[in-house]
Formats: C-alpha cells, sequence, structure tokens
C-alpha cells in the first residue's frame, strides 16, 4: 500500500511538464479557493491534488506551493512537505511562515548530517542572495539597466543635461554594477540544482547501479545538490562532503 | 591465516564500525604472501577514522617502489560519517628470498600508529597454480572444476558460497529482527566487494565488526566470514529482504604444491596465476511483520518496541522560582533507540518546559542492539508553590511478552523559594508578551495554517527573465543609443561645419524649390517659372560646389567636375542646361506647358546625377 502511494507520488511529480497548459490563468483563484475548502474540512489528500492540479496546469505561486506543502505535512509525507515548502520558499524568500514551517518539518527529518563549514564569503553571499527572489534580483539589476539606457539616451538628445551627467552616471553604474553582480551570485545560488529525498528510505550507491555497493542510506526529506545524471541515475553531495548515486525517481528537484 | 586475515580487513573496508567515539585503525597488507621474481606486489596501507592522514612508508628492503594509489570510502553509521582511506603502493621485487616489510608509522592528532610488519616471499620462476573454479548460475554454490588438490571428498563439494538467515521469521513492527550474512570458503578469494541485501521497509543498524572462524561442514573445514545487522521492519505485512550479493575475485594459483593436513592453507601458499571475477547471490528472506496491537495501548506509547529501563534524576534540588532544574531521564536497554521518544512530564502549568537535548549510546552486545537514551529536559518552576517533579512515564511495547509496559518513575521532591524580584522571570523563548496582560505560553507545535490568497500566479518554470523579449529589450539597447548617437552627431555637424551643411542641404533646398516651380508651371507664365528653376538650379550648383550662387559659370563648373573626377559628358549637360536658361529666359520661346515640364525633369535628372558626385 505504501510502496503504491510513493509511486503514484513519484510519478505524480514527475508528470507537470507533460500535462501543462491545461488550465487558463482565470481558473487558478477559484481551484486554489476549492482547494483551501478541503484543507479546511481535514481532507488534505483531496487538498494536495487540488493544489497539484494548478501546479500541474503549468501554474505556480508562492501561496500555492506552501498550501501543497501543508498538505503533505498534515499526510506525514515529509519529503514532498519540504519540497514544496523549498519552492515557496524560493518564490518569497522573506516569507516567515513559510520559514517557520519548513524548520518545522526539517525538526522531524532522520538525517542528521554536520555541515562542513564553508568559506566566509560563500555563506555571506548565500545570505545575501537569500534577501530576494532570483526574480526580484533580476528586476533590480534590468531596472538599472533601463534607467543608464534611459539616462545616456536622455543625454544625447538633450545636450543641457550634459552638465549633470557625470553625477547621475556615478551613482548609476556602480549601482548597476554591483546588482549585475548580486543577481550573478542569486543565480549560482537559486539555479544550483538541488533536490529533497522522497523515498522513505534510500541506498546512496558508489555508481549508478543497483549493482554497486551502498555507502550509506538517506532518508524522506533530506535536501541534497545533485551533481550529474547517468542512465535514470542522480549523482549527489551532502552538506558534510560525502557524496553518492541515487535512482533519479527517489528525488524531487526544487 | 594472518596473511588473509589482512586481506578481509583491507577488502572489507565497507563493513561499518560501530564505536560512537573516533578510533583510528591502520592496517598494512598485502595481496599476495608469495610472489615471483617478475611480478609485481601491491602493499596497502588502510586507515580507517582519520581525515587527510598521511602515513609515513618504512624503507623495504629488497623491494623498489613504482607507484601508489589512494582510494576514501565515506560511509554514515549511526549518524556519523566515517572515512576509510586506502593506499596501495606498487612494489617490485630486487632480488628473491624472504623479507619483512617494517612497521608503517601514521602520526594522527598526535598519537602514532604503527603497522605489523609484513612477511613477504619472492620466488624464482613461475609460482604454484592450479584449476581455476568453475562458475555455477548465480544463487549456487560455487564448485571447482579439475584441480590440482588429491580428491577432496566429496568431489562435488562447493568450494564457495553464501548464506543469509534470520533468527525469526514472525516480529513485529519495529522489533529487532537479526540479518546473519555468511561467506563459506575453501577458497582463496581478493577484492571481496559484499552488496547487503536490499532492506526496503526496514532500518538497519550494524552489530558490529566481522567475525571470521573455522567451522566443518559436511566434512570439510571452511573458513566463515560472518557479518550480522540488526534490521527493524517499520510497517506491517509480509516484507521481502533482498538477496545479498557478493563479489569478488577467486585467485588462481599457478601449481599445486604442499598440501597441508587442512588441505588449503599451504595450497594457497604460493603465488597466483590471475584472478576470475565471480558473483555468489543467497534468496531473498521473507518475513510476516504483525502490527502492534490497538489494544491496552497506553496513551504515552509513541511506538518504542523492546525491553528498557527508566532512570530520572534532577539538579539542583533546591532554586528559585524561575530557575531552571534540569531533569535526566535515562531509557536504558534493548530495543530501536532511534523509536525512543522523551518520557512523558506532566508538568502542567506549574512549569515552562524547553526541548529536550538528547543524547544517544548504541551498543550491540549479546547480538542485540540496545544501548541508552540520554534526555536532558529543562524545567522552570514558575511558583514557589511546587513541591515536587512529577513522576515520568514511558511506555514501550515488549515483544518477547506481545503486551505494553508503561515504566513509571517517583517523584522527586525540590525546594522552590519564590523570585527575588517579581518581574525578573528569566522566561521565555516561546512565550509572546500581550502588552500589560498574561504571558501566552506555548501549549504545542505545529506548522502554520494555509494562506488563503493564492498570491501572484505566474507560469511555471517561465519566469520573465527567461523570456526572449526581455533579452531582445537588454540587448536593443544599447543600439538605439548608437543610432541617436549617431544622429545627433550628424546634426552637430551641421550646426558647427558651414561648408557641411550646405553640401548636405544642397539637394533639399533644391527640391524644394523645384516643388514650388511644379506650382508655377500650373499657374502659368513661363518667366516666372524659368526664374525659379533657373535660381534652384544656380543655387544647387553653388552650395554644392562652395562657390557664390551668383559666381555660378558653366566654365567654373567644368573646372570643378573635372577635379571631381565626374564624366566629360555631365560637364557638358550643365552646360547645355545653363544656356537653355539662358535661351528660355529671354526669349519666353518655351512657355508651353508640355516644354516647360520636360525641362523641369531633365534639371531634377541633373541634380540627381550631380548628387553621386563627391566634391572634396
Amino acid at each position: 500500500m505504501n510502496k503504491l502511494l510513493l509511486t503514484a507520488l513519484l510519478l505524480g511529480l514527475a508528470v507537470p511538464a507533460a500535462a501543462r497548459g491545461e488550465i487558463r490563468r482565470g481558473e487558478v483563484p477559484a481551484l486554489f479557493r476549492e482547494a483551501n475548502t478541503l484543507y479546511e474540512q481535514g481532507d488534505y489528500p483531496r487538498a494536495a491534488d487540488g493544489y497539484r492540479e494548478i501546479v500541474d496546469g503549468g501554474w505556480e505561486s508562492a501561496p500555492v506551493y506552501y498550501n501543497l506543502g501543508n498538505a503533505y505535512f498534515k499526510q506525514n509525507h515529509l519529503g514532498p512537505a519540504i519540497l514544496y515548502y523549498r519552492r515557496a520558499q524560493n518564490l518569497a524568500p522573506r516569507d516567515p511562515e513559510i520559514d517557520k514551517n519548513l524548520e518545522y518539518a526539517r525538526g522531524a527529518l532522520r538525517d542528521d548530517i554536520a555541515a562542513r563549514p564553508l568559506p566566509r564569503w560563500r555563506r555571506v553571499s548565500g545570505t545575501v542572495a537569500g534577501w530576494l527572489s532570483l526574480g526580484e534580483w533580476v528586476a533590480i539589476s534590468a531596472g538599472l539597466y533601463f534607467l543608464t539606457f534611459l539616462w545616456v539616451l536622455a543625454v544625447i538628445l538633450r545636450r543641457s543635461l550634459g552638465k549633470v551627467s557625470p553625477p547621475v552616471l556615478k551613482t548609476l553604474l556602480p549601482a548597476l554594477a554591483l546588482s549585475a553582480a548580486l543577481s550573478v551570485l542569486a543565480f549560482s545560488h537559486y539555479r544550483t540544482p538541488r533536490a529533497i529525498v522522497l523515498a522513505p528510505e534510500v541506498s546512496v550507491r558508489y555508481g549508478p547501479q543497483e549493482t554497486d555497493a551502498a555507502a550509506f542510506n538517506l532518508h524522506e526529506g533530506t535536501e541534497v545538490r545533485v551533481v550529474r545524471k547517468r542512465n535514470g541515475w542522480k549523482q549527489i553531495a551532502l552538506p558534510d562532503g560525502t557524496s553518492g548515486w541515487l535512482p533519479a525517481e527517489s528525488l524531487g528537484m526544487i | 591465516m594472518g596473511r588473509w586475515i589482512n586481506i578481509i580487513l583491507l577488502v572489507f573496508a565497507l563493513a561499518p564500525t560501530t564505536g560512537a567515539e573516533e578510533e583510528i585503525s591502520f592496517t598494512a597488507s598485502v595481496d599476495r604472501a608469495t610472489i615471483s621474481r617478475l611480478d609485481q606486489l601491491t602493499y596497502t596501507l588502510s586507515i580507517d577514522g582519520a581525515r587527510d592522514a598521511r602515513p609515513v612508508l618504512p624503507d623495504i628492503p629488497g623491494f623498489e617502489v613504482i607507484g601508489s594509489s589512494t582510494s576514501t570510502q565515506f560511509s554514515l553509521v549511526n549518524n556519523q560519517t566515517r572515512i576509510n582511506q586506502a593506499i596501495s603502493y606498487t612494489l617490485i621485487p630486487l632480488g628473491t628470498g624472504e623479507f619483512t616489510i617494517p612497521p608503517a608509522r601514521l602520526t594522527y592528532d598526535g598519537k602514532t600508529y604503527l603497522t605489523r610488519p609484513v612477511q613477504v616471499k619472492v620466488v624464482d620462476g613461475p609460482a604454484p597454480a592450479a584449476a581455476l573454479p568453475s562458475s555455477p548460475p548465480a544463487g549456487q554454490p560455487a564448485t571447482p572444476g579439475r584441480t590440482a588438490e588429491p580428491a577432496p571428498p566429496p568431489p562435488d563439494a562447493p568450494q564457495l558460497f553464501i548464506t543469509t538467515g534470520v533468527d525469526r521469521e514472525e516480529a513485529y513492527v519495529n522489533q529487532q529482527v537479526t540479518l546473519a550474512f555468511k561467506l563459506y570458503r575453501r577458497l582463496r578469494v581478493a577484492n571481496l566487494n559484499y552488496s547487503p541485501p536490499p532492506t526496503t521497509g526496514f532500518i538497519e543498524e550494524s552489530l558490529g565488526e566481522e567475525k571470521t572462524y573455522g567451522q566443518v561442514r559436511d566434512g570439510l573445514r571452511y573458513e566463515v566470514l560472518e557479518l550480522a545487522r540488526a534490521v527493524f521492519p517499520i510497517s506491517a505485512g509480509e516484507l521481502t529482504i533482498g538477496p545479498a550479493e557478493l563479489k569478488e575475485d577467486i585467485l588462481v594459483p599457478r601449481q599445486s604444491r604442499r598440501v597441508s593436513p587442512f588441505g588449503f592453507d599451504d595450497f594457497f601458499g604460493g603465488a597466483f596465476a590471475g584472478r576470475q571475477p565471480f558473483v555468489l547471490r543467497s534468496e531473498p528472506i521473507t518475513l510476516s511483520v504483525k502490527p502492534l496491537p490497538r489494544e491496552n495501548r497506553p496513551e504515552d506509547f509513541r511506538g518504542a518496541v523492546g525491553r528498557f529501563d527508566l532512570a530520572v534524576t534532577a539538579a539542583p534540588s533546591s532554586v528559585r522560582a524561575g530557575e531552571p532544574v534540569t531533569v535526566t531521564m535515562t531509557v536504558r536497554g534493548r530495543g530501536n533507540l532511534d523509536a525512543v521518544t522523551v518520557p512523558t512530564i506532566p508538568a502542567g502549568s506549574d512549569f515552562q518546559t524547553y526541548t529536550p537535548e538528547v543524547e544517544i549510546r548504541k551498543d550491540a552486545s549479546g547480538g542485540r542492539l540496545g544501548g541508552e537514551k540520554v534526555f536532558k529536559q529543562v524545567l522552570i518552576p514558575l511558583n514557589p508553590e511546587v513541591r515536587e517533579i512529577p513522576a515520568v512515564t514511558f511506555s514501550y511495547f515488549d515483544p518477547e511478552r506481545g503486551e505494553y509496559r508503561t515504566l513509571t518513575s517517583s517523584p522527586i521532591p525540590v525546594e522552590v523559594a519564590a523570585a527575588p524580584d517579581r518581574e525578573t522571570l528569566r522566561l521565555v523563548e516561546d512565550a509572546v508578551r500581550r502588552s500589560g496582560g498574561e504571558e501566552v505560553r506555548l501549549l504545542s507545535r505545529d506548522i502554520l495554517y494555509i494562506k488563503s490568497d493564492p498570491g501572484r500566479i505566474r507560469p511555471r518554470g517561465n519566469p520573465y527573465y527567461r523570456r526572449p523579449g526581455f533579452w531582445a529589450a537588454v540587448l536593443l539597447s544599447p543600439l538605439i543609443i548608437l543610432a541617436a548617437r549617431l544622429v545627433t552627431a550628424r546634426r552637430e555637424r551641421i550646426r558647427e561645419d558651414i561648408t557641411f551643411a550646405r553640401r548636405v542641404g544642397a539637394s533639399r533646398s533644391a527640391r524644394k524649390r523645384f516643388k514650388k516651380a511644379r506650382r508655377l508651371l500650373a499657374a502659368g507664365p513661363g518667366e516666372k517659372f524659368y526664374g525659379e528653376v533657373h535660381r534652384a538650379f544656380n543655387r544647387y550648383l553653388g552650395d554644392k560646389f562652395l562657390i557664390p550662387a551668383g559666381a555660378v559659370t558653366a566654365e567654373l563648373i567644368a573646372g570643378k567636375l573635372a577635379a571631381a573626377g565626374a564624366d566629360e559628358s555631365l560637364a557638358g549637360e550643365v552646360e547645355d542646361c545653363l544656356a537653355a536658361f539662358d535661351r528660355a529666359r529671354f526669349s519666353g520661346s518655351a512657355s508651353r506647358s508640355g516644354e516647360m515640364k520636360a525641362f523641369l525633369s531633365r534639371v531634377e535628372k541633373l541634380v540627381g546625377k550631380l548628387e553621386k558626385i563627391k566634391v572634396r
């Protein structure tokens, strides 16, 4: 029974790309409210299906992912719950409710992996990049970029602006450079392929085959970094520096 | 014997160690004890439990080191990572005889570790050999083919096989089942690579180091290597423990030598001609797992299965209200400690409680996994009426008796004095203060509630910064700036460079005047028309060749055209045209509208041709 459920869950996670585009944007709020009603009635499985319909239909938003995470958490599916909280966090990095629930869900994790200390600049850059979502970082950079562009255009067309131009550019250009650099940092922060273990327990092996020796086991909900893929297997790395291979279907990409 | 225990130690690097503390093992081994003068020897230093350790290789008499390789393996055992580092040196013998490789040394964390010396014999000519065992199908023991050994009894007895077994076939959820893997062999093997059976649906724990011993089976003496693991089923039903798998290389001896009374020991004393890879598989095992009974389940039961004791202490025994008392609850016994949760303290509203600190110490004595789990819970008595820490209860399921049991400690008396100052109760990380009211205490924890607003809906996996339109705008901006710059530069030049402005403006103003002339054409009087066209043409020539309009003559223009390298016929046309003006204006002969039209278009064409001439 458990296996069936897990298979359904995993299949469901793999399918959305194929099932995309069946829902129009205008239908999303109604579907969302419907799923909320089911959640309020305590029907978590159907509520989860409702939110998933939105996601599979090609739409996303932080509240959709957050509520979906809640619906899975209430069913004791730690893996998908953490997966969707993380997706919500990527869209809305400053939402305290997402952080709280993610932290609470992580409290139930079975794997306790001691992270290897990162170099200082990596920690700082990770923190700074996490202040805003990737979309927000790019928006700031693009905004400054177009502002600079419009200013330069104005100076070219109205020569009278030439006198005030240098101080304005002296402000705009460094701001643009800084925000562009931060956007690149944010890009590497958000676009590093990360995944959550969805299987209750899975052996991490020395190679991408069932016949390769198992190095250690991971449990549902643990976050890993995906290093590469091969024949339906993924090589993952943990914060403590260990690494190994897992069947791709035991992971959900964030 | 010692030689191949070394090999086992080396190849069973995967077998995890159970010690919670970091213990370092440092061992040396060789792949063969006897080699031919022409062979290579692999000498391996294996370091278990140390990170980035650098052993010192001794001077090895009689050998030369020609290369080395390092392999590192990580394993996660009992939530601890364990590192095994193996450094293999390739040695070639410099002569024949018996050699001793002296101990290698490792200094790590201020301690020095030494390996045992290793004996190696180098012989002249080929080393001993024997026939290969044949490869039986998977799941069946390996049986050798022809062998140089004098007829071992019985002739088809397997030389190499593995078994897996469990100590019980029926268990409760979370009850320990011991899974024993045994390798029986009468052959010399190397590169053992053991894949434990897949135990999906179980939690698995190691039960210590592997054991090796001799055993007589069917009248034959086997060397047995046993590896035990504890597995705990996590759900009820029929669960299968998949087949274990063992890959190994069978060492094929070179030639037959003396045969010892044990049949194989000396037989393998020599060097080997080659290795044959080989895979063995055991049968899967099916377990019937019973759910924990529902009846009589205590309210505070949280899933612990086994047999446990509970000990509770509290310190200090005398505090002021608002000061912490640490209650130490130790659950000790046999069972899966991971499933043991914190015992219940009915603290009520007299105490502020905190999340306990948990320490877990596992051991595996007598093949049963167990140990102790220590919970240190901080309680803060909130008022001086508190007299005791209430009795602590812990419930577990005893699978041997098939019933639930609840352990209850006796209450621990504490003296609580009044707090020195009313407002300095040292509280409370989870509490939220209401302005002017009483503190709101957290009663339990759960996730925060769902959101009612769907937020900003966007297409999945297609953010704006990945759309082509966005990047087109980004790339187009510099082009627009470039175009604007070019236009303004031209404008500036026209303003500042009169010559350039005259030249650029020449054809434009000519076109304007031609337009005016065309209007005059409709109006009628020939003179005015010719006057306008003439002015336009003269002005154009003046601007084009930078001479005052009044000074334009056919000769001057012909000279300028020749200087610009234009065709001579063009100068002729200009001359004709100028002469035609004079004729028309003074004779008034060509005043019919058809002729005037033809004349205008002739002049316009000529201006078009002159435009193509570049004047420096």
